[in-house]
């Protein structure tokens, strides 16, 4: 029996659930267990019928692309292989901000992000120097939110 | 009494000063409106201290029209980019990002314009008629009735899913669990917290929001490649957003039951506009000849929500003016603006300065309609964002997004929650999950608790023998059973007519 995507999901929220369920038990006051313990049971009881309706189908697998829109496209490793490969983009990007601070992990995300994916060098730059511009200029100068500045930064003492 | 007030008010509107701070608080309204996590909500806070200096015939107006257009706003970036400027325009993406995917955002944007435009201008007309009801009608209704007004949104999870039932309901479930995160309101009992100190005022709506609809659908289109547009599609201009503007009119009567919804959402203080576009959402599907199209990018998905969101904003305000009882957070920096100014919200409102308060309810229709004229131009060079390429977009819009979700609450741990959502967001796309059901759960879970709670406090475990909670259930029973009825005649029709 070959499970599809959604089967491991449905498997991964019924063990979530499962563990909500078990720390609602522990609970002191019944008011504050009363609708993890409804909800946590309702969405199980789903999940498990769900699971067991994809386990009778059978069947082709499917790949959703908004809701609701599902293509019966075969699962490739080449696709999966895309969605880490633009997820990598995307934790880069934040470890970035973790370390430098959004105002310098944004110019070199979006000069890396648009050279590596065929841009010219004009546009690249162009776009790495403005954002950050207009960012520090409507966050930090007109709203007065103060960006994060980064790990790096505030072991230098700023 | 009031047509001397209501002459009073429509001459303030020759006032240059007031003309100039409404035109001011317009153009702040949709730029706040558009950058997501920064709202009306924000931009109103940010100038109440400069209220303090000015006379109240230019600082409330100004205050008035932030709040009115916002939202106008907030649906361009949901249209465009499936992320939401503002929370609300989380029922707006759910048509509106698939219409840009086929190369209809200026048939979208002209709708939403349309439909948030007229919902504010004429639900003010509304609040004029009403002046002498709100004050029995806010107050007939008590924390029992909220509890089914909240579980009637809460009911539409199901109606909102496309796809599988299962998979809408699970998902609703799982935004229901998150909004249980945190201390709980009434015994103050930390819940899956895990000790972090983050963890314990719950997660919030726009690393959420953001997480689960912003990042996914950039990381997917860079998979996917090319623009938001799908290949071969032809982006048309001002000819596609006045056929939006005209779908208003084909489908008035969607505009029409979003516009009373939104409007009476906005009178009953403490539901919220987030709460009302998806409940407008849900009965236009639930009453649409082809529900089946809805999520797949139908005109009268965008209808529904972004009438319901400009005109919830009269019914707040009457009821900020008239009862004191701010109807939404914005309100609640209105009625401190008030206060600031010298001036108690209540029924002294709707008597000594009632001119006052006519202005700001004609200060809505102005500010709608003059937001609706700016954005107008705008929209079809604005739908061409849909034909930029990825290589392009993807950086800029992941830059907006996380500056978006840090500069929320000025937190770095809201972008590690955005990131996590990221996760679950697109797992939940890939596999035919229902993300709008989980933000409808998300929003309304933590409302319901909190009214269920203090309805059973205060009337005990029958607290829903009401006339309006019996009212309510009997709209939640007649909901689930419209479809079922309507096919079982149908198909009784086609037996005869065979």
């Amino acid at each position: 029996m070959k499970l599809r995507g959604s089967s491991y999901f449905f498997i991964v929220i019924m063990v979530i659930m499962l563990v909500i369920i078990g720390l609602s038990l522990r609970m002191e006051h019944f008011e504050s267990k009363l609708l993890p313990l409804i909800i946590g049971t309702a969405v199980l009881i789903l999940a498990v019928i769900g699971l067991g309706r994809e386990i009778l189908a059978g069947g082709e697998r499917q790949i959703t692309t908004t809701e609701g829109e599902a293509t019966t496209r075969e699962e490739t490793g080449e696709g999966w292989r895309g969605y880490l490969f633009a997820g990598a983009w995307v934790v880069g990007f934040f470890l970035a901000i973790f370390l430098l601070g959004f105002l310098i992990a944004i110019p070199i995300f979006i000069l890396a992000y648009m050279k590596l994916h065929g841009t010219r060098w004009l546009v690249a730059i162009a776009f790495a120097i403005l954002t950050p511009l207009l960012i520090y200029g409507i966050f930090e100068l007109a709203l007065v939110v103060i960006l994060y500045r980064g790990l790096l930064l505030s072991w230098l003492g700023y | 009494m009031i047509l001397e007030a209501f002459a009073q008010a429509l001459q303030n509107f020759t006032d240059l000063g007031l003309l100039v701070f409404m035109a001011g608080g317009v153009i702040t309204g949709l730029v706040f409106g558009i950058i997501p996590g920064i709202g009306g909500l924000l931009a109103m806070a940010l100038f109440l201290p400069f209220i303090f200096v000015m006379r109240p015939e230019n600082a409330l107006p100004f205050l008035v029209a932030v709040s009115a257009v916002c939202y106008t706003g907030g649906a361009i970036t949901a249209i465009l980019l499936n992320i939401p400027g503002q929370e609300p325009s989380a029922a707006t993406l759910i048509d509106g990002y698939p219409m840009t995917q086929k190369g209809e955002a200026g048939r979208a944007l002209g709708a939403a314009l349309t439909s948030s435009g007229l919902g504010g201008v004429v639900t003010v007309f509304l609040a004029l008629a009403m002046i002498p009801l709100i004050l029995p009608m806010v107050m007939a209704i008590l924390s029992a009735d909220l509890v089914f007004i909240i579980l009637l949104g809460i009911a539409f999870m199901g109606v909102l899913t496309t796809g599988s039932q299962i998979k809408g309901l699970v998902s609703g479930g799982l935004g229901l669990m998150i909004s249980l995160i945190g201390f709980q309101a009434i015994t103050g009992e930390p819940r899956f917290a895990f000790g972090s100190v983050y963890l314990y005022v719950g997660i919030g709506l726009v690393p959420l929001i953001l997480g689960i609809f912003a990042i996914p659908e950039m990381i997917a289109l860079a998979v996917e490649g090319g623009t938001i547009a799908k290949t071969g599609v032809v982006i048309k201009g001002m000819h596609d957003v006045l056929e939006g503007a005209k779908d208003v009119f084909r489908y008035w009567t969607v505009w029409l039951r979003s516009t009373i919804i939104g409007y009476i959402i906005g009178i009953v203080p403490g539901i919220g506009a987030t709460a009302a576009t998806f409940i407008a959402y849900g009965q236009a599907k639930q009453m649409s000849k082809h529900p089946e199209k809805f999520g797949t990018g139908t005109v009268e998905g965008v209808i529904a929500p972004e009438s319901a969101n400009n005109a919830k904003e009269a019914g707040s305000l009457l009821t900020t003016l008239a009862l004191g009882i701010p109807g939404s957070a914005a309100m609640a920096i209105l009625l401190g603006a008030f206060l600031m100014l010298g001036l108690i919200p209540g029924p002294e409102m709707m008597t000594k300065h009632l001119d006052l308060s006519l202005t700001l309810l004609l200060v809505i229709i102005v500010a709608n309609i003059l937001a609706v004229a700016i954005c107008f131009p705008a929209a079809p060079h604005l739908a061409r964002i849909a034909s930029i390429p990825g290589r392009i977009l993807i950086p800029l819009v992941l830059v907006i997004a996380l500056v978006g979700v840090y500069a929320y609450r000025e937190l770095f741990n809201d972008v590690i929650v955005a990131l996590v959502f990221s996760v679950l967001g697109l797992a939940m796309r890939r596999f035919g999950f229902n993300r709008p059901a989980l933000v409808l759960g998300y929003v309304l879970g933590g409302l319901f608790e909190h009214y269920l709670f203090i309805a059973l406090a205060v009337s005990g475990p029958l607290f829903f023998v009401r006339p309006i909670s019996l009212t309510v259930i009997v709209i939640i029973i007649t909901l689930f059973t419209f479809g079922p009825i309507k096919n079982l005649f149908q198909r009784r029709r086609g037996v005869k007519r065979a």
